[in-house]
C-alpha cells in the first residue's frame, strides 16, 4: 500500500522558476526509502513538503490517502531528523525528548514511561539530564533520533542525518538506522546524495535530478539495469564506465540507435570470458589496492576506463588485453536513454 | 619603541575614558555624604574625613520616599512587562516570516528611534489626556511600552537562530508562542537580558516623561520625586539630593551585578549556537 503520495506536484519559489515539476511519486508502508540525487536535485524539497515545512505548490501530497494541504505538519503524524540535528540547545536531553510528548497533551506516567523505553534503546539514559553541549556529535544525532522515535510517528523523515558525522561513526549509525527500521516496521524517507549511504540502507532508492526522478526501484533494480545514463554513472564506486560509441569499432556490433556503451568496473576482465566477448587493449595508469579488489584506471582507445579486479595475487602492469563480455553492455540512445531492444537483437 | 608609544597612548586614553565615567559618579557619592557647608567650600573638597551618613536619612524622610518609591516599582514593572509582550512577537515576525510590506515598517520601526521624544510628548500628552489616562500609571507606562532599539536587537539575534530549530518544533506540535518564548527567548538571554536591564536603567531613571505627562503627586516617580529634596534647608541642598539619587541607584546596581555575565556575553558574543 502506498502510504505517502506525490501526484503532479511542483514547487516554486519564484513564478516561471520550477524546483519540482509535475514529481509523481509513490512511497510504500514500511518502505526505506532514498531520496538520492546531487545537491540542488530537489530531494530536500522534496522531503520537506512531505513534512510540511514548505508548501506545496502545485499537484497533491497524500499520506494514508488524506490530502495534507492546510494540515500543519505537527498534525501529520511524522517525524523529521536534520542534518544539523535541530535538538533544542537550551534543554536537557530529556526535555529535547519530552517537548513533543508534552505539546501533544500526553499525560506524565505515559510520558516517562516512553522516554526511559527510548533512552534505553538509543543508549542516552545516563545522558538525560545533560545539555547537548555537553554531548559529542554522534550523542547528539541519538538525541534527535530518539526525539523523533518517541512520538511513535508512522512516518520517519531523515534529511542527511548521518553527513556531519565522521566516516566511522557514520558508517556504525547506518547499521543502526538499518536495525531501527526492521524493528518499527515504519516508513521511512531518507534524503542523502550519497549513494553508498543509499544502496546499502534503502529497500527502495527514488533517484533525483533537476527536480525530476530519473529512476526508482530496489537498490538491485538501480545498480544492474540502469534507465539512463546519469543513472549508470551516479551509482557505483567508481561508477559505470560510458564510452562515446561513435569512437568504438565497427567490430564490436554495436546497435545503430545506441550513442553510448556502458558497462560496469567489475565487469572489465583480465582474462577472456567463456560468454561472447569484446576484446580491448589498454594502459594501465594507477592501481589502488583495496583489500578485497584492486582497482585499476586504464587509458584505451576509447577512453579511459575503470576495473575492478578481485584476483588481488594478480598484478597487471603496463599494456595489458582486456575482455569484456557482451551480456553485461548497457546501451544508451541520443537522449541518453537506455536502449533496452538490443536484447532480443542477439 | 613604537610597540612601547602605542601602548602608553592606549593606557592614557583608557585613564582618561575611566575618569571621564568615573568623576561625576564620585563627585555625586562625595556631595551625598559631605555637610551643607562642605558643598558650598570654594575650592571644592574632594575628600571629606567626616561623612555625613544622616543624610541619606533626611532625603529620605524629606518627601514621600516610599510613595514615589513604589510608584516607580510600578511603572517599571509596567514597562517591562509591556516590553516584553511586545517586543519579543515583533522582533520574531521581523525575522521570520516573509509579509508584505515587512521592509517598509520595519523601516518605520527604525526610523522611530531617531525621533526625540521631546517632539512628540505633545501629541501623546494630548492622546492621554483625551483618554483621561493622565496621572494614571497607564500615562507613565504606555508611552515606553515598546522599544524600536529592542525589536531591531532581538530581530539581529532571532535571525541567528537556526531555522530548522523552528521548523522541528513545528514537527514537536509547538504554536507560535510557544517557539518564541520557550525555544527562540532562551536561546537568546543574552540579548534579553541586556533588553531588560537597558529598559529597566531607562525607565527607572526616566525624568522626561514622568513630569510631562503627570500633573500631581499621585503617579509621580523617584527621579521626579527626589528633585523637590532640593528645596530642603533653602533651596541649596545639593547633598540631601545626591544622597536621594544614591539610594535610588542602589537596585540598577543590584541589577548590573545581576546580569552583567550575561550582558559582557551579548556584545561579546553575538552567534547562537
Amino acid at each position: 500500500m502506498k502510504k505517502i503520495e506525490l501526484e503532479q506536484v511542483s514547487k516554486f519559489y519564484e513564478k516561471d522558476v520550477p524546483i519540482i515539476e509535475d514529481l509523481d511519486l509513490g512511497i510504500e508502508e514500511g518502505s526505506f526509502t532514498i531520496l538520492l540525487g546531487p545537491s540542488g536535485c530537489g530531494k530536500s524539497t522534496t522531503l520537506r513538503m512531505i513534512a510540511g515545512l514548505e508548501e506545496v505548490s502545485g499537484g497533491t501530497l497524500k499520506i494514508d490517502g488524506r490530502d495534507m494541504k492546510n494540515v500543519q505538519p505537527g498534525d501529520r503524524d511524522i517525524a523529521m531528523v536534520f542534518q544539523n540535528y535541530a535538538i533544542y540547545p537550551t534543554m536537557t536531553v530529556r526535555e529535547n525528548i519530552e517537548f513533543g510528548l508534552k505539546n501533544a497533551k500526553i499525560p506524565k506516567a505515559e510520558r516517562r514511561k516512553r522516554i526511559e523505553e527510548i533512552g534505553g534503546i538509543t543508549g542516552l539514559t545516563e545522558y538525560m539530564n545533560r545539555k547537548p553541549n555537553a554531548l559529542s556529535g554522534g550523542q547528539r544525532q541519538r538525541v534527535a533520533l530518539a526525539r523523533a522515535m518517541v512520538k511513535n510517528p508512522q512516518v520517519f523523515l531523515m534529511d542527511e542525518p548521518l553527513s556531519n558525522l565522521d566516516a566511522k561513526l557514520r558508517t556504525q549509525l547506518r547499521t543502526e538506522l538499518i536495525e531501527l527500521h526492521q524493528k518499527l516496521k515504519s516508513t521511512f524517507v531518507y534524503v542523502t546524495h550519497d549513494q553508498v549511504e543509499a544502496m546499502s540502507m534503502g529497500t527502495h532508492i527514488v533517484l533525483m535530478r533537476d527536480g525530476k526522478v530519473m529512476q526508482q526501484g530496489t537498490p538491485e533494480e538501480i545498480y544492474d539495469d540502469p534507465d539512463n545514463v546519469f543513472t549508470a554513472k551516479f551509482i557505483g564506486t567508481p561508477p559505470m564506465n560510458v564510452f562515446r560509441a561513435e569512437a568504438c569499432p565497427k567490430s564490436w556490433k554495436i546497435p545503430e540507435q545506441a550513442h553510448y556503451i556502458g558497462f560496469r568496473p567489475e565487469h572489465v576482465r583480465f582474462f577472456r570470458p567463456e560468454t561472447e566477448s569484446i576484446e580491448l587493449e589498454g594502459r594501465i595508469i594507477t592501481r589502488e589496492m583495496l583489500g578485497a579488489e584492486i582497482l585499476y584506471k586504464l587509458d584505451t582507445p576509447y577512453g579511459f576506463l575503470q576495473a575492478r579486479d578481485y584476483h588481488t595475487a594478480d598484478k597487471h602492469e603496463g599494456n595489458v588485453r582486456l575482455w569484456l563480455s557482451r551480456g553485461e553492455l548497457c546501451f544508451f540512445d541520443s537522449q541518453e536513454n537506455r536502449i533496452r531492444s538490443h536484447m532480443e537483437e542477439y | 619603541m613604537k610597540k612601547i608609544a602605542g601602548k602608553s597612548i592606549r593606557g592614557m586614553v583608557n585613564i582618561l575614558l575611566i575618569l571621564i565615567f568615573f568623576v561625576p559618579f564620585y563627585w555625586m557619592a562625595l556631595t551625598a555624604i559631605k555637610t551643607l557647608g562642605q558643598t558650598l567650600q570654594s575650592p571644592p573638597v574632594f575628600w571629606v574625613s567626616n561623612p555625613q551618613f544622616e543624610n541619606f536619612i533626611s532625603a529620605f524622610h524629606a518627601i514621600d520616599f516610599m510613595h514615589y518609591l513604589k510608584n516607580s516599582v510600578i511603572t517599571t514593572i509596567g514597562v517591562l512587562a509591556a516590553q516584553l509582550i511586545t517586543i519579543v512577537p515583533a522582533a520574531y515576525a521581523f525575522a521570520r516570516y516573509d509579509f508584505k510590506g515587512k521592509g517598509v515598517l520595519f523601516g518605520m520601526v527604525l526610523a522611530t528611534t531617531m525621533i526625540p521624544a521631546q517632539l512628540v510628548f505633545l501629541p501623546v500628552f494630548l492622546i492621554l489626556s483625551k483618554l483621561h489616562l493622565i496621572n494614571t500609571y497607564w500615562s507613565l507606562i504606555l508611552p515606553q511600552a515598546t522599544s524600536a532599539f529592542g525589536i531591531f536587537m532581538l530581530r539581529q539575534s532571532f535571525m541567528q537562530v537556526p531555522k530548522e530549530l523552528i521548523e522541528a518544533a513545528r514537527l514537536d506540535k509547538a504554536g507560535e508562542l510557544k517557539i518564541m518564548f520557550r525555544i527562540m527567548l532562551p536561546m537568546c538571554r543574552s540579548t534579553v537580558a541586556t533588553l531588560a536591564l537597558l529598559s529597566f536603567i531607562g525607565c527607572w531613571n526616566d525624568y522626561f516623561w514622568a513630569k510631562v505627562l503627570t500633573t500631581s503627586d499621585a503617579v509621580r516617580t523617584l527621579p521626579v520625586g527626589i528633585t523637590a529634596l532640593r528645596n530642603v534647608d533653602g533651596g541649596v541642598a545639593n547633598h540631601i539630593v545626591m544622597a536621594g539619587n544614591l539610594i535610588m541607584l542602589v537596585p540598577i546596581l543590584v541589577a548590573f551585578v545581576i546580569a552583567q555575565k550575561q550582558i559582557l556575553k551579548a556584545f561579546a558574543y553575538t552567534g547562537v549556537k
